[in-house]
């Protein structure tokens, strides 16, 4: 494998996209990736999800499965 | 410790994945549950039930278990002055909505990925040389 090519790449492409190959590389491995940061918020907002994961976790994808799929916007017919 | 990630979401992405749109299943599929924490600007209660309303497809009902779900699993977070700042400095370089922004300095302050659906947003941000911004963007539409 050339890793450096594939370095090469990847700072060839728009930092928006860049950022998106980390997301979807991340949320598919289960690894994630992102910078350190000590601030405040982030300790705080890590302080507050620490909470819902002791109510059983962020629990958006059930949510999501129990509505079933997204509702089309009323008046907007299906496309053939 | 780093702990866990967090990752920070617009109304955009939680209006699709309510309303119908061609990202509404990157959307869903971006948000497994995971050991993830998912923040969000607190306004965004409001844009979401704004946006399921004008869908004309959820009832009030509907809406205010949307919202309470939400609160449940989100982690809302006031907007601080600090984000307040980078967000108005944003929008009198850019030429771009400080509603917009503010989900961006709220990821920036928390180190975190923003995903949107906001693809207008992105755009003109690439298009007006913000590449710098754009670093903490995933754009899933």
């Amino acid at each position: 494998m050339d890793y450096d090519a594939i370095y090469r790449a990847f700072i060839r492409l728009p930092a928006d996209q860049q950022t998106r190959l980390i997301f979807e590389l991340s949320n598919r491995l289960g690894v994630f990736l992102h910078r350190e940061v000590s601030g405040e918020v982030r300790r705080r907002i890590q302080e507050r999800g620490e909470a819902i994961d002791q109510r059983g976790g962020p629990l958006i994808g059930a949510h999501l499965a129990e509505l079933g799929a997204p509702r089309r916007p009323a008046g907007e017919t299906e496309q053939p | 410790m780093i702990g866990p990630l967090v990752i920070v979401l617009d109304a955009s992405v939680v209006a699709a994945w309510y309303v119908s749109q061609p990202a509404s299943q990157r959307a869903r599929e971006a948000v497994p549950d995971s050991n993830a924490v998912y923040a969000a600007p607190d306004f965004v209660l409001a844009d979401v039930a704004a946006a399921l309303h004008a869908s004309g497809a959820y009832g009030v009902q509907e809406v205010l278990g949307v919202l309470e779900r939400l609160q449940a699993d989100l982690v809302l977070e006031p907007i601080s002055g600090k984000m307040l700042k980078a967000a108005l400095a944003w929008m009198y370089h850019y030429g771009l909505p400080v509603r917009a922004l503010l989900p961006l300095a709220l990821a920036r302050e928390a180190g975190a990925p923003l995903l949107t659906c906001d693809r207008l947003t992105v755009e003109r941000l690439r298009d007006r040389g913000a590449s710098e911004l754009l670093k903490d963007v995933v754009l899933l539409a």
